[in-house]
């Protein structure tokens, strides 16, 4: 048990590659936490996909010894996901601490997507702590950077350290000032228990693994827990810190940062936000935040080599026991035959899935369009959900169909505001307002069909700003679109996979360029395809795939037989990979292809 | 070596995969010496391969004296430019030349080829080639489509064949062919009065067949042999590069493969006494596609490729496969 006094929680905001993992490092190895040679590079980063990206998913405290001025200190580091996906994290993961170093790179200056969260900390009562890291570059400008920060976000830079990660300057003052600037927790052991679960994951052996900020109480092996936002119980089995592996401890009291394992089966049941307290002396009331997860983004994920259904749902079920946030559900395609619909927090996060699958999983896989969850209200007043554009009821007993609306603020230099407005305005949005945060930096603030979201937007926003825009979002409710499902035909047969749900508007463009995109990646075939887009009954576009006219081994004599077999073998092989629709195959590629149209 | 080739008597005989008309004068004739010893000598087929540049009274005096009734010599394009522009020593005048000295000879079955696009080669390159072969009295036709190899001087230049136009082009000539006599037995085979490449003939079908020299193939039974590329290796011993038996799914395979190769197609009942399953129900599927696409038909039991389906006989046996 450690005297409060003697903790600091905190943790580290900063732009992508503005040196958050690499100051993690740093600080990890000057504690003496891990020698070096036990570092790989960006520790915290667990997982391949993060290191590769330079973004982190997943948080992971470290706990680490510090000795300052005779006493011997906590530190505890708890890291943060850098993405809008993953907002209720970063919020979570804030909650647990007392303060934030805010990493600035002495040559970029503060960027616009880091000025979300340092907002997030401040409004979670953080103290913040800037440093200036990269200070080795010969483009280092740190006094300007210094000013930069007191303007844009109007915090006392002076007193910041300036440091190189990378080359390990100025770490020492880093953890001095972590401990003389940052409040120490104030919590009271005599109450009730009450810990914040800020993330979980989980283990093959000890079930899902909270990951917990106590604030007040204690907790140790036996004590029967209650999780005040589901009502579940549970009983302790072993409670510990991260140095930065699991190191299991007696108990974790008021001010303390661990991990709690209680059997349970179930990450879906440690929902980040959700408080333990003791089931025998609960805690008044909760803390604050608590949001069950919803998925918003939703797609298909069908294996490529269809007999390999069961190894994706192996891999799916391994994901979701460590990702609450996965959702996914089995369903048929036509043309894809057996896979799953899956559920997203974002885009980020259905990207990351993905690659995780293909990745760690070794699947190739055929992801179709990203959709959003649908209300549709039918004639006779039912009204039903819809995520998969094939499952939407007949025209003729769909009386409207509602789609999500998200509220966006996008941040940006203001000489990309006209830009901006011009996509939001193509992407059916609204403009509510826009505020100057300062001479460099605008907040716009529009609501958007999250549909529009899902489309391109981010690819957009990217190329209009040259990438230096950046977007939040939070879904604000439902409202009654005009919106159409477009099919394709090949060869007159509906391409289920290919079936969106788009505004009427949209359809004509949207179908043209995915009938335009399919006639580049569909092979010639024996015979004519024609490949169309329609609404309903109407065709809205058409293209043709010419008939393939030569297909044929060269000369076949001289008896070197075994060559010729084994060319055609290969050429059999290769159509394994195709999809059939009616009589057309279809390049596992045509799938994704149409979802990366270019303008 | 030869001594391990087990005797059986065979009734073609094939002198190619190479040049045999510039070795050396005699040399042919110990070589089919040798063949002899093992294979008796009586072929009623024996051809050899000969280039237009290097046939000398010689060579066809030996030839002659062999008992070779058949030669094969290429001509690839009946426009001098073309020949020039891929590096052939020939033109059309020496190949008309060559060819009348092979019929002086007393030689009379004549195989000649063409290539179908070939850089620079005109529309009508190929049907200019036919009246040629018809004026010379070629017996047999042998019409390829060009491969770009990689590594070779064509695939360095960049220079692709374009498929629709080769396409364009086979329709053309087999038209033409018909036209002149020369009836398609082959994908890339026409014949004149019967006279068939009955070797050839053998590798279509399934026939045993022996292979000697460097790089060559053989079928003995369900062995498949392929010797060494490297001529060293072949002087000194080192003869095989690989050999497998067949599957009885590699049976199959090349069985399809390669009658489908041949006008006379798949015999329906022949399959199902062979592989003991109908091919039309076990295809059912495909072959309806296939049908569809209008590259096969089915008639008095036999499947086979339309006109259309023989220059997309990839696609088509693929299905069947």
């Amino acid at each position: 048990m450690s005297k409060q006094s003697n903790i600091r929680n905190f943790c580290i905001i900063a732009h992508i590659d503005h040196g958050k993992s690499t100051l993690a490092d740093r600080l990890i190895e000057e504690t003496g936490t891990l020698a070096k040679r036990e570092l790989s590079d960006q520790l915290l980063d667990a997982m391949e996909i993060e290191r590769e990206r330079g973004i982190t998913i997943k948080l992971a405290p470290v706990r680490m010894n510090f000795d300052y001025k005779g006493e011997r200190y906590i530190l505890n580091l708890i890291d943060t996901p850098g993405h809008v996906d993953f907002t209720n994290e970063v919020s979570r993961s804030l909650a647990a601490c007392e303060g934030a170093l805010l990493v600035v790179d002495a040559s970029q200056g503060v960027e616009a997507q880091t000025l979300a969260n340092v907002y997030l900390a401040v409004d979670n009562d953080l103290e913040i702590l800037p440093v200036i890291n990269k200070i080795d570059l010969p483009s280092a400008r740190p006094d300007e950077v210094v000013a930069e920060i007191e303007d844009v976000i109007g915090i006392d830079g002076h007193s910041a350290p300036r440091v190189s990660a990378k080359e390990g300057i100025g770490i020492h003052e880093v953890l001095e000032k972590v401990v003389d600037c940052f409040p120490a927790p104030s919590g009271d052991e005599n109450k009730p228990l009450k810990a914040l679960i800020f993330d979980s994951f989980y283990d093959n052996y000890k079930g899902a693994v909270c990951l917990v900020r106590v604030f007040d109480g204690t907790i140790k092996t036996g004590t029967r827990i209650k999780l005040m936002n589901t009502g579940k119980e549970f009983d302790t089995v072993e409670v510990g810190y991260f140095n930065p592996k699991m190191c299991e401890a007696a108990q974790l009291s008021a001010g303390e940062v661990g991990y709690v394992c209680a059997s349970i089966k179930n990450v879906a049941d440690t929902a980040p936000g959700d408080t333990i307290t003791e089931a025998a002396r609960p805690a008044e009331k909760p803390c604050p935040g608590y949001k069950p997860v919803q998925p918003v983004v939703y797609c298909g994920i069908y294996p490529v080599d269809g007999s390999k259904y069961n190894d994706l749902k192996d891999a799916l079920e391994k994901l979701k026991l460590n990702d609450a946030a996965l959702f996914y559900e089995p369903e048929v395609s036509a043309a894809l035959g057996f896979g799953f619909r899956c559920g997203f927090l974002g885009l980020l996060h259905m990207e990351i899935i993905e690659e995780r699958l293909e990745r760690e999983f070794n699947l190739d896989l055929i992801t179709t369009a990203p959709g959003v969850n649908y209300k549709v209200v039918k004639t006779n007043g039912e009204t039903v959900t819809v995520t998969n554009p094939s499952n939407l009821p007949p025209l003729s007993e769909v009386d409207h169909i509602e789609e999500p609306i998200v509220t966006a603020y996008i941040y940006t230099p203001p000489e990309y505001i006209g830009p901006i407005m011009e996509l939001c305005q193509e992407k059916r949005g609204e403009y509510l307002d826009m505020v100057y945060l300062d001479k460099t930096r605008v907040k716009m603030h529009y609501e958007i069909p999250l549909n529009e979201i899902v489309y391109d937007f981010f690819d957009g926003l990217k190329s209009r700003t040259r990438g230096y825009a950046s977007l939040d979002y939070e879904i604000k409710g439902y409202k009654p679109s005009d919106l159409v499902k477009l099919d394709i035909l090949l060869n007159n047969e509906l391409c289920d996979a290919l079936s969106l749900i788009v505004h009427r508007d949209k359809a004509y463009a949207r179908g043209r360029s995915i009938a335009e995109k399919l006639k580049e990646v569909i092979p010639r075939q024996m015979f004519e395809i024609p490949i169309q887009a329609a609404v309903g009954s109407k065709i809205i576009a058409r293209e043709t795939v010419k008939a393939l006219r030569k297909d044929v081994l060269a000369k076949c004599y001289g008896g070197d037989i075994t060559r010729k077999k084994k060319l055609l073998e290969k050429q059999k092989e290769g159509k394994k990979r195709m999809r059939q629709v009616g009589s057309v195959e279809v390049p596992s590629e045509a799938f994704m292809s149409v979802l990366k149209l270019d303008k | 070596m030869a001594s391990r080739v087990p005797y059986s008597a065979a009734d073609t005989l094939y002198f190619g995969g190479g040049t045999p008309s510039v070795v050396r004068c005699g040399l042919l004739r110990e070589v089919y010496g040798e063949i002899r010893k093992y294979f008796g000598g009586d072929f009623k087929e024996f051809t050899v391969e000969a280039n237009p540049d290097s046939v000398s009274k010689e060579f066809l005096r030996e030839c002659a004296d062999m008992g070779v009734n058949r030669i094969s010599m290429g001509l690839q394009s009946a426009d001098d430019k073309v020949l020039k522009r891929i590096g052939r020593v020939h033109d059309v005048a020496r190949f008309t030349v060559a060819a009348e000295e092979v019929k002086k000879s007393g030689i009379k079955n004549i195989s000649s080829d063409l290539i179908l696009g070939l850089p620079g080669q005109k529309q009508d390159d190929p049907e200019n080639a036919v009246e040629l072969f018809d004026k010379l009295g070629m017996t047999h036709v042998s019409v390829y489509s060009l491969s770009v190899e990689k590594g070779t001087p064509l695939y360095e230049s960049g220079y692709k064949a374009d498929d629709d136009l080769q396409a364009d082009m086979y329709e053309r000539t087999v038209e033409k062919l018909k036209e002149y006599g020369y009836l398609r037995y082959e994908v890339s085979n026409f014949a004149r009065d019967g006279k068939f490449a009955f070797h050839n003939l053998k590798y279509w079908t399934g026939a045993d067949y022996y292979g000697f020299g460097a790089a060559a193939h053989s079928l003995t039974g369900k062995l498949r042999r392929e010797n060494t590329d490297s001529l060293k290796d072949y002087v000194n011993g080192k003869v095989l590069k690989s050999q497998y038996l067949l599957t009885a799914e590699d049976v199959r395979t090349e069985y399809i493969m390669l009658r489908m190769r041949t006008e006379t197609g798949i015999d329906l009942d022949d399959y199902a006494a062979r592989f003991g399953v109908s091919l039309l129900s076990e295809r059912e599927k495909e072959v309806k596609k296939l049908l569809f696409a209008g590259v096969i038909e089915v008639k008095d039991n036999i499947l086979k490729a339309t006109d259309k389906g023989f220059y997309l006989l990839n696609s088509v046996v693929t299905e069947l496969l």
